[in-house]
């Protein structure tokens, strides 16, 4: 009897010192807690969340394209048809669409600051540790800097510090109450986080999906450009072309296939960084008719309407120069838009023959061979109106128009929108409330944020 | 199984013949434990005798042979001839008589047995003979017409589940934990045989089912299988029958008719609806009507050649072809073999089962059951248990059904030609322009055309399965009263499936296509011709090991009776699936692909890769259990227990610490009947429960950090592994837990003419999961869980038995009666969004003191009866504007509320008749008090994705329609939000209460010569429909799943014979 007791609590007792190492096994092979490098830099690899669904809010309510009234009544989404005519409120799509631009924007935020905080906590130190914070860094950056073209008025320095910005959520615990900011934090924000990345990033990276060097100047050219701090602008934009600053020649496309700007691995030989806008309805190649006006800007030898433009059998023109390879619409760093960042910088700084050197360095790849006379800026005013023309016609679908024409105006460029709908005219003048995009309406009413003023 | 014997001594006083002694022993058939106290009976009563404890007796016999009757209450008696002298000791097995098998049930908690009055949880049980009321491949699908309290859940989309008592809110398997004798199993249910069902027990209440910890908070329901018994001659069982199946009835989904589908679309097409289609670049597929009338308007064919054939589609219904040519009526057979026996120290019982069905579709399964089962007792205190189950499965592919097929995303037209006047199949284009398939590739490329008819033929998905479980347990008894048990179960269930899309099917050519490139008028196939082969293969393995001390003494007129232990559970998983491209199946070769690379798709010239098709995964769930329940008895009328666990596991992200989660509960149990002063005659057994319990939910999903799972490849772009995020972050997160209070009466009238029990209960959940409100601004997705509620629920459940008639035609009653309310006591979240309680699937209600699955739904203000528009209301007044009414603008407390989701009070009423040797049973079942949204037309849908709704036909078309429907007129402009107020409008919520008639069995049993014991045939009729419901829309509310292609469970009828030798 008393024998049987000790083999029993022998029994037990061996199960019990087992249990540890049996209960540590890892539920699903696949699954883990973020602990090691290797996971925190695998979250930033995923490309569709990381380097997708930037915003096309502005692409869609910019000028560069229009809508017949056919394809406009046959939008699904009625928020789509509110958002082409700059109706003040109810323009985002559903989150169950998946075309909710501001959940986008942040679901990547928080990627990077789930990133950030696993940095921290794990005490990571060495060059794979810098790469990877920079890199969640960057993303972070680059989200915020794209929404703000989108739900922030343009920067004007006499407001930029009551203007309301983007909220700067930098932690992932979801119970934090979101605040916005003012737009002067969120540039000094998305600076701050730029330049300590620049110290961490390498020159090289795998792929074009993660940021390098090259491409937080370009990041920083682009942020400077809209907060208007040309001089450090062009210094970025000269540092990012200094890595690359190959340009492909129009000469040797053959604009006659689906997408003539050749690609591999999805992206264009001017391809620094990738990231593409979300493509839904409008923006879609077969809804989005390029407008008569931007077609007429491009002379006869410039053979970006042929490879940027597809001429439908109803002599509409739908748009096919994506650097993607396919219907994606990159937003992310070329090294033309450097080209013409660094042009605008110099023409803004009164040094006119940098700025003829750099448009014509960029021109004589994409004019016919033989038929192009490079520009000549003799005067200022002229040469920036120049310059910013070069730039809209380079920059299709790009979702630059719409930050462009939000800056442009804010210094007086006066750019009228106008849409014909169904006979109905929409107007947006410039410096319009409704250049700050509404907000989604759920978010204002779940988290309590203010709205933009309308 | 215990039996109840009185044990007392006579001393027998006999006067010696001096012939021949006859020495024997009688022992339980049901246990093999001796049995005292029987009387032992020769020459008709004239000599008797009876048993000692150990159930021995002798007599002294003065014939040659003599007839010996045994008798004992609670045994059937038992007459033997028995030749003078006996060689040696004779052995006689009593078995229990079946009025003592109905008057004591046992339950079964998987780990003990115990008879029910004497434990303070609350079970309901099923025994075999009610079981087998239904016939059927699977289990489960009989209880919910059988068992109180247990429903399934139709109402709130998604797949139909069992409820037991209210739904646990829980995000992982929302089903009620199955155990199989002693274990929970973690194969496929439906591998096994119903047939070998000998009872089934469900733990309703906290007392019951805590001892299963975590597991148990969906409820439990244990599976006895039959086994051979101690001294048992061998019975031979055989049960075998066939069932024929209706056609499903497709006229029940409501398809919009193909006139106003074409009418819709030249409509649309004259507004130019159809142009940047027809102009696309990719091509994409237009309806044959739009074809015709976009050919007509270029001139390539003439106005009335068009006209001519769109008024022939107008009279096409795609149904009569599926109807026709594609629907069989199903058979199922059935065979199932059992044989059974056992000697003093050892019981067997073998079987083997063979089913084999043909689905209307003429998809095939079958399955090959074979079990092994043994006891063995070398000695008393010893018994050692040994089974071997082994299943076999196939499955087979059939034909394409209503649903299968598709020209457009998920849908056809209406007026689909899938076949001509001969049945000859008919192409149709799918996805892509029929215009363009005709032409593309100028002769190059394989048909690209689509032959939904036949293309079955060429797509044959097959599975096979094998499982084994193995069990083994040992049992001894340390002293009288203490005995300690091991049981393990092994497991392996293995599946192979593979998907075979031969060189001839849509999907084969089209992928080979999509990949093809043609250069200078020569064809370079990238995916070569040829078939596309999936395989996947999936290997479970399971081991429980479990030790346990049972304890048992009474002393006097206490008595207490205990269970302790620990248990030890894996269960690890493996699965790999691969793809083969150009696949012949002549010589078994497959094509290589260069899978690294993006190729220019023919249509689009987007670039993409190949499909790799190849994923891993291995998975390990791991549980570390100690348990422990003690039961105290005082003069068989005082019962008092308490139960408790604790659990471990490797649930993923948790520290080892934190991993343990201890479930208590208490119970007691007053036998009223058994007092002095209780004197009624009425009801001569009277008895009270009182249980009150704590259990908390674990879901492996939900850990409070964030954790990430590797995508199966790399990517594109930096060919690095790339992780998502699986749980989100949050520090905030709770146990989601519940207390159960359960208070039970259980009586039975004189002579047992009714017996049953009224039980009550109350749940009390705190830190609900749900989905909520999130502030995108986070990061998080909306359909993260977090504790979004607290709620208070009660129920009651009803259990009666009656015999109604007894003496010609006798008629028993079995009625069970449950109701269930809950209410939201707290909602946790500060604001959430109307939209979300206005979905087909019904989340958790953000409104205190409504039920916590509650169906709402936008105001209805009728039709605008200039527009025929649909109307709702935006802060009080009348309004069309449907962004802000679908958007912030309605508040949740705007919305109608109708009332609960789930029924609030269900049953079913089972009758038996038995007149000589015919019975009949005939099953209803009810469901009450709750509401559903049925479907109607959504206009965004049916111009884009082609999804109508027979709603169409009764839409406003002009005013004074609106007094006439509320079906709003058909402004042909897409608009989502529109047609998502009118779907979630208070114009399509109906009551769902409803009256089913769920089976009706006739039995014959036919009287035969010795040998045969019974053999009985039967029939049986099931799903027969709806006796009555209370909405006029003609839906089930149990079949609602909208225009999508769902039809109400065809009626089975069944023929089968049961023999016993």
């Amino acid at each position: 009897m008393k024998n049987i007791f000790q083999l029993l609590s022998v029994f037990f007792l061996s199960l019990l010192s087992g249990c540890e190492s049996f209960l540590e096994v890892k539920s699903d092979q696949r699954l883990s807690v973020p602990v090691n490098l290797k996971d925190f830099q695998a979250m930033l690899n995923l490309d569709g969340v990381m380097n997708t669904n930037f915003t096309s809010s502005g692409e869609v309510s910019s000028d560069d394209y229009y809508l017949t009234d056919k394809d406009y009544n046959g939008l699904g989404n009625e928020s789509d048809r509110r958002l082409y005519t700059w109706q003040p409120d109810f323009v985002s799509r559903t989150q169950s669409s998946g075309g909710d631009e501001w959940y986008n924007c942040y679901r990547a935020v928080f990627l990077c600051n789930a990133v950030l905080k696993g940095m921290a906590d794990n005490h990571f130190t060495g060059t794979e540790a810098d790469n990877i914070r920079g890199q969640a860094l960057v993303f972070r950056a680059v989200r915020l800097l794209d929404g703000a073209q989108i739900w922030a008025p343009a920067y004007n320095r006499a407001s930029a510090d009551k203007d309301l910005g983007m909220v700067l959520r930098q932690d992932p615990d979801m119970n934090i109450p979101s605040v916005r900011s003012s737009v002067k934090e969120t540039y000094d924000f998305i600076v701050r986080d730029l330049t300590e990345a620049l110290l961490l990033l390498p020159v090289s990276q795998p792929g074009r999906t993660l940021p390098t060097k090259a491409v937080v100047h370009g990041l920083l050219a682009k942020t400077y450009l809209y907060t208007g701090e040309y001089e450090k602008a062009l210094k970025n934009a000269e540092a990012a072309l200094d890595y690359n600053s190959t340009l492909i020649d129009f000469n040797l496309l053959n604009p006659q296939v689906n997408y003539p700007i050749p690609a591999e691995k999805n992206s264009s030989a001017e391809v620094l960084f990738w990231t593409s806008m979300l493509y839904v309805n409008p923006v879609y190649a077969a809804l989005a008719k390029i407008s008569p006006e931007l077609y007429g800007l491009y002379d006869a030898n410039d053979l970006r309407k042929a490879v940027f433009f597809r001429k439908n059998a109803d002599s509409t023109l739908s748009f096919k120069g994506t650097h993607s390879g396919s219907p994606a619409l990159l937003t992310g760093i070329t090294t033309s838009e450097l080209y013409l960042i660094a042009a605008e910088c110099h023409v803004r700084q009164n040094q006119l023959s940098e700025a003829e050197r750099l448009i014509n360095g960029l021109l004589s790849k994409r004019w016919r061979a033989g038929t192009f006379t490079p520009v000549r800026f003799l005067e200022k005013d002229a040469a920036l109106r120049m310059v910013l023309t070069e730039r809209r016609k380079e920059l299709v679908m790009r979702g630059l128009r719409w930050p462009d024409i939000k800056r442009l105006n804010n210094e007086g460029f006066n750019i009228t929108l106008i849409r014909t709908v169904l006979g109905e005219n929409f107007r947006l003048p410039p410096n319009d409330p409704r250049y700050a995009i509404a907000i989604p309406e759920d978010v204002i009413y779940i988290s309590g944020i203010a709205q933009n003023p309308r | 199984m215990k039996i109840y014997i009185l044990l007392f001594f006579a001393l027998i006083s006999a006067r010696l013949y001096g012939q021949e002694t006859l020495k024997g022993r009688v022992f339980s058939a049901n246990d093999g434990l001796p049995v005292g106290g029987a009387v032992v009976t020769i020459h008709n009563g004239l000599k008797s005798t009876e048993t000692d404890r150990d159930g021995r007796f002798q007599m002294v016999i003065n014939a040659d042979s003599v007839m010996l009757r045994i008798s004992h209450l609670g045994y059937d008696q038992k007459a033997l001839w028995v030749r003078i002298p006996y060689n040696g000791a004779l052995e006689v097995y009593l078995t229990a008589s079946v009025q003592a098998l109905e008057t004591i049930t046992i339950v079964s908690t998987g780990y003990q047995k115990i008879p029910k009055e004497r434990s303070t949880g609350s079970f309901s049980t099923v025994n075999k003979e009610l079981f087998n009321h239904q016939t059927g491949t699977d289990i489960l699908s009989r209880l919910p017409a059988l068992a109180g309290s247990l429903v399934t859940d139709n109402g709130r989309g998604g797949t139909p589940q069992l409820m037991l008592r209210g739904l646990s809110t829980i995000s992982g398997p929302k089903d009620p934990l199955i155990v199989i004798d002693d274990f929970p199993y973690d194969g496929d249910i439906t591998n096994i045989n119903p047939n070998m069902v000998e009872s089934i027990t469900l733990l309703k209440d906290a007392s019951a089912s805590s001892i299963w910890g975590a597991k148990a908070a969906n409820g439990v329901i244990v599976i006895t299988t039959t086994s051979g018994r101690y001294g048992q001659p061998v019975g031979v069982e055989f049960n075998t029958n066939v069932t024929i199946g209706d056609k499903p009835d497709l006229y029940y989904i409501p398809q919009i008719s193909s006139s106003d589908f074409i009418d819709a679309e030249t409509e649309l097409f004259k507004k130019g609806f159809y142009n940047s289609t027809l102009n696309a670049a990719n091509h994409p597929v237009i309806s044959p009507v739009v074809d015709l009338l976009n050919k007509a308007q270029k001139g390539i064919i003439s106005q009335e050649q068009a006209q001519d054939k769109i008024d022939q589609l107008k009279t096409v219904d795609v149904r009569n072809q599926f109807d026709k040519y594609l629907y069989r009526h199903s058979v199922n057979q059935q065979y199932f073999l059992s044989a059974r026996g056992g000697s003093r120290n050892f019981s067997w019982n073998s079987s083997a089962g063979y089913d084999s069905n043909r689905e209307t579709l003429g998809s095939t399964y079958q399955r090959i059951n074979l079990r092994f089962q043994n006891s063995y007792r070398p000695v008393k205190s010893l018994t050692l248990t040994t089974g071997l189950y082994y299943t076999q499965t196939q499955n087979g592919s059939g034909r394409y059904g209503y649903g299968n097929v598709a020209m457009k995303g998920n849908s056809f037209v209406p007026y689909m030609e899938m076949a001509d006047e001969n049945g000859k199949p008919l192409p149709v284009s799918r996805n892509l322009n029929p215009n363009y398939i005709a032409t593309a590739g100028n002769g190059l490329l394989p048909d690209w055309k689509y032959y939904p008819l036949t293309d079955w033929e060429h797509v044959k998905a097959e599975r096979s399965g094998m499982d084994i479980l193995g069990t083994t347990a040992l049992s001894f008894e340390v002293f009288k009263g203490l005995s300690v048990r091991l049981n393990y179960q092994y497991e392996r269930q293995i599946n192979y499936n593979t998907n075979l899309a031969d060189q001839e099917s849509f999907s084969s050519r089209s992928y080979v296509n999509q990949f093809a490139q043609i250069v200078n008028g020569q064809v370079n196939f990238i995916v070569p011709q040829g078939g596309i082969l999936d395989k996947s293969h999936t290997l479970l393995t399971a081991n429980n090991v479990r030790s346990q001390l049972n304890f048992n003494k009474t002393y006097n007129r206490h008595n207490i009776s205990a269970i302790s232990g620990m248990e030890i559970r894996s269960n690890a998983t493996t699965a790999s699936q691969e793809r083969y491209y150009g696949y012949n199946p002549e010589n078994l070769t497959t094509a290589n692909v260069d899978y690294t690379r993006t190729y220019p798709q023919f249509v689009g010239g987007s670039s993409a890769f190949i499909y790799n098709g190849q994923s891993l995964r291995q998975s390990a769930t791991r549980f570390v259990s100690y348990f422990g329940n003690a039961a105290y008895t005082y003069n068989k009328r005082y019962i008092l227990s308490v139960s408790a666990r604790k659990d471990a596991s490797n649930l993923f992200g948790l520290n080892t610490n934190d991993q343990w989660n201890p479930f208590w509960s208490a119970g007691t149990t007053w036998k009223l009947s058994e007092e002095k002063f209780y004197t009624s005659e009425i009801l001569p057994y009277l008895g009270m429960r009182i249980t009150y319990g704590f259990s908390g939910n674990i879901d492996p999903g939900m850990v409070a950090v964030n954790t990430i799972s590797f995508l199966p490849g790399v990517s594109v772009f930096t060919g690095l592994p790339m992780a998502q995020i699986s749980n989100y972050y949050n520090p905030n997160l709770k146990w989601e837990t519940s207390r159960m209070l359960n208070i039970g009466i259980d009586f039975s009238l004189k002579n047992d003419r009714v017996t049953g029990s009224v039980e009550y209960y109350t749940k009390k959940g705190e830190n609900l999961f749900g989905v909520s409100s999130t502030d995108y601004s986070t990061g998080i997705p909306p359909s993260v869980l977090r504790n979004v509620a607290s709620m208070k629920g009660a129920g009651w459940d009803v259990e009666l038995r009656s015999l109604n008639t007894g003496r010609i035609i006798k008629w028993q009653s079995i009625f069970n009666l449950s109701g269930y309310k809950d209410k939201v006591e707290e909602y946790l979240i500060n604001r959430t969004l109307a939209r979300q309680y206005v979905t087909s699937g019904v989340p958790i209600s953000g409104v205190k003191g409504h039920p916590v699955y509650s169906i709402y739904a936008y105001k209805w203000a009728g039709l605008d009866p200039a527009t025929g528009e649909a109307q709702g209301y935006l802060e009080g007044n009348v309004s069309k504007a449907y962004s802000s009414i679908t958007g912030t603008g309605t508040k949740v407390e705007d919305l109608d509320f109708f009332g609960s989701a789930l029924p609030t009070v269900f049953g079913s009423l089972i009758n038996s008749f038995q007149w000589k040797n015919t019975s009949l049973q005939v099953g209803l079942s009810f469901k009450s008090g709750y509401w559903f949204r049925r479907s109607s037309i959504n206009y965004t849908e049916l111009f884009n994705n082609w999804q109508g709704h027979s709603d169409y036909t009764l839409r406003w078309q002009k005013p004074g329609d609106e007094s006439l429907t509320q079906v709003p007129v058909n402004p042909f402009t897409a608009n989502a939000q529109r047609d998502i107020f009118y779907t979630g409008s208070s114009a399509l919520i109906e009551k769902a209460d409803h009256v089913r008639f769920q089976y009706l069995r006739l039995a014959y049993d036919i009287r035969l010569p010795k040998g045969i014991d019974k053999l009985q045939a039967y029939i049986n009729v099931s799903s027969l429909g709806l006796l009555w419901r209370a909405n006029k829309a003609g839906i089930d509310p149990d079949f609602n799943i909208g225009a999508g292609g769902s039809t109400v469970a065809p009626a089975q009828y069944t023929l089968g014979i049961r023999t016993k030798l």
